[in-house]
């Protein structure tokens, strides 16, 4: 227990020092923030333009659709905001530094975890999109829609990590196969931005049960909306918990496998 | 002459690296054919009801994007993140101090990746589309020549877009935001996430008084014969004005920048 509070308290000590460090060039720092938001907010100007033509997308209305993508976008963002460092692990094992990771006396994840910084934007984004379709009244704002979306974004944000940490660990087995792994997950994470009634029936098992990308945003939308797809949340915790084990065993085996880079 | 044999090097050299980094362009192709089967999905959803939606088809729609595919393999360019990266961090150095221009140096590395993306990414995904839609070709060969004219004009295009954006880090701290709201820029009023027909009538016209059109969506529309022959020539003479006009800026700002660059230690 004591070690768990420890962890609390360390990840909030590095997150804050790193804000810090970004901080430095404050100028920089907000255009960065302003910048992030705006290349995401490319996916809205897609959909807005799209249903100025169009009434609706399989069901899908204007607002229905802003409230998955914003659903995604703020469970993608907040993923890169917290865990950013996993996404480049393929180069922290090229370069030598998983060795200084090994050295001390800390789990090697968890340092993973607290290094670096990004996608503030897409938080902001996301946040906003998932604001403007409570407020055009998509679903209704009762206390336990709101407990629901706090849960969903929790075990979406641990989903990602999850991916993120089994792309990771295939680094321990094949020189750079973690980038080809990320774009796949990144071209699956295409995908799940729209509402997966669209695919057809094999991706749409794929993105349920396989990479489970349609528990990130489509199904939580579904259960706000209400619409028939909303009993699939009920599997999402299951899918979580797989997940969580798959990827802490592919880590551990890999570390046992990691010999250094050579210096 | 010996300037052309002193640049063809730069061409050989960047098709040697993309030879050694060919994985990247395997993974080019595997995503344009995800991507490509994401859009017949897409848009055979949008199309269940109606059979036009912005003044296009479902065909004309699944050909654009097979298209927006396989010109962006020629007209995209990381240009401006090597140059702004080479700037903030110094590496710019090792480019500087070779005797040949920086600017004329990135434009014949850029044409060498052009080859290479287009040869492996490009015509492959453009020839298994043959399998997937009914792919349409130009009108005439005078067409398909003012196709690949326009092409070319689109890629020179980028890449001086794309240097601007790059060459900015000699002056701004913050050019990552400048980069990111240049790709916005790039996807929107380019038409490579939409048709322009798709955005509002205003929208329409602030977008072609920008040079963006030029890189993705007027070559497409002059492939897909969408474009008036009397209008052919004005736009074409327009993007080369555009073009002109981002040269001289660049090679202006590329002198200016050179000589403004401190680098530690040097």
């Amino acid at each position: 227990m004591k070690r768990i509070l420890l962890y609390i308290r360390l990840y909030f000590v590095l997150r804050s020092k790193e804000v810090q460090k970004r901080l430095g060039d404050k100028f920089d720092f907000v255009i960065y923030i302003f910048c992030d938001a705006v290349i995401q907010l490319s996916g809205v100007v897609f959909f807005y333009a799209l249903f100025t033509n169009i009434p609706a997308l399989n069901g899908w209305s204007f607002h229905q659709t802003i409230l998955l993508y914003g659903m995604f976008q703020l469970s993608y963002g907040l993923t890169g905001f917290l865990f950013h460092a996993l996404y480049d692990f393929g180069w922290v094992l090229a370069s030598g530094e998983f060795d200084g990771i090994l050295m001390r006396p800390l789990g090697s994840v968890f340092q993973l975890l607290c290094r670096g910084l990004g996608d503030i934007g897409g938080v902001l984004l996301g946040g906003v999109l998932v604001v403007y379709a409570a407020v055009n009244s998509v679903f209704p704002v009762t206390l336990t829609n709101i407990l629901m979306i706090g849960f969903s974004l929790l075990c979406s944000i641990t989903l990602f990590v999850c991916f993120y940490v089994l792309a990771a660990s295939t680094s321990f087995w094949m020189d750079n196969a973690s980038g080809s792994l990320l774009r796949v997950l990144n071209l699956c994470s295409d995908y799940a931005r729209y509402p997966l009634n669209i695919f057809a029936k094999a991706i749409k098992t794929v993105l349920t049960w396989v990479l489970p990308f349609g528990f990130i945003g489509f199904y939580p939308a579904s259960y706000l909306l209400g619409n028939e797809w909303r009993y699939y949340i009920l599997a999402l915790p299951g899918m979580v918990v797989i997940f969580l084990l798959l990827a802490v065993i592919v880590w551990k085996r890999g570390v046992l496998r990691y010999r250094g880079s050579g210096n | 002459m010996t300037a052309l044999s002193k640049y063809s090097a730069y061409v050989r050299l960047s098709i040697l690296t993309g030879i050694a980094f060919r994985w990247q362009v395997v993974w080019g192709f595997v995503t344009g054919l995800f991507i490509m089967a994401f859009h017949i999905f897409l848009w055979n959803s949008v199309y269940a009801h109606t059979a036009e939606v912005g003044g296009m088809t479902l065909n004309q729609i699944l050909n654009y994007f097979l298209l927006v595919q396989t010109v962006s393999t020629v007209t995209s360019t990381r240009i401006d993140r090597e140059i702004s990266r080479g700037i903030t961090r110094g590496e710019i150095l090792n480019r500087l101090i070779r005797p040949s221009n920086l600017y004329m140096q990135s434009i014949f590395s850029h044409i060498g990746s052009v080859a290479w993306n287009l040869l492996l990414s490009g015509v492959p995904v453009f020839i298994l589309s043959l399998f997937l839609i009914q792919v349409a070709f130009p009108g005439s060969f005078l067409l398909f020549m003012i196709f690949i004219y326009s092409v070319l004009l689109g890629l020179l295009i980028s890449y001086n877009i794309n240097f601007l954006a790059g060459i900015t880090a000699a002056w701004v701290r913050g050019s990552e935001g400048i980069t990111h709201a240049k790709d916005f820029l790039m996807m929107v009023c380019a038409g490579s996430i939409l048709p322009l027909s798709f955005y509002p009538p205003v929208l329409q016209h602030i977008f072609s008084w920008m040079p963006f059109r030029y890189v993705i969506s007027v070559p497409i529309t002059i492939y897909l014969g969408k474009t008036a022959d009397i209008d052919l020539i004005r736009i074409l003479a327009t993007g080369s004005i555009w073009l002109l006009a981002l040269c001289l800026v660049n090679v202006f700002l590329c002198e200016k920048a050179c000589r403004r660059i401190t680098v530690f230690g040097g």
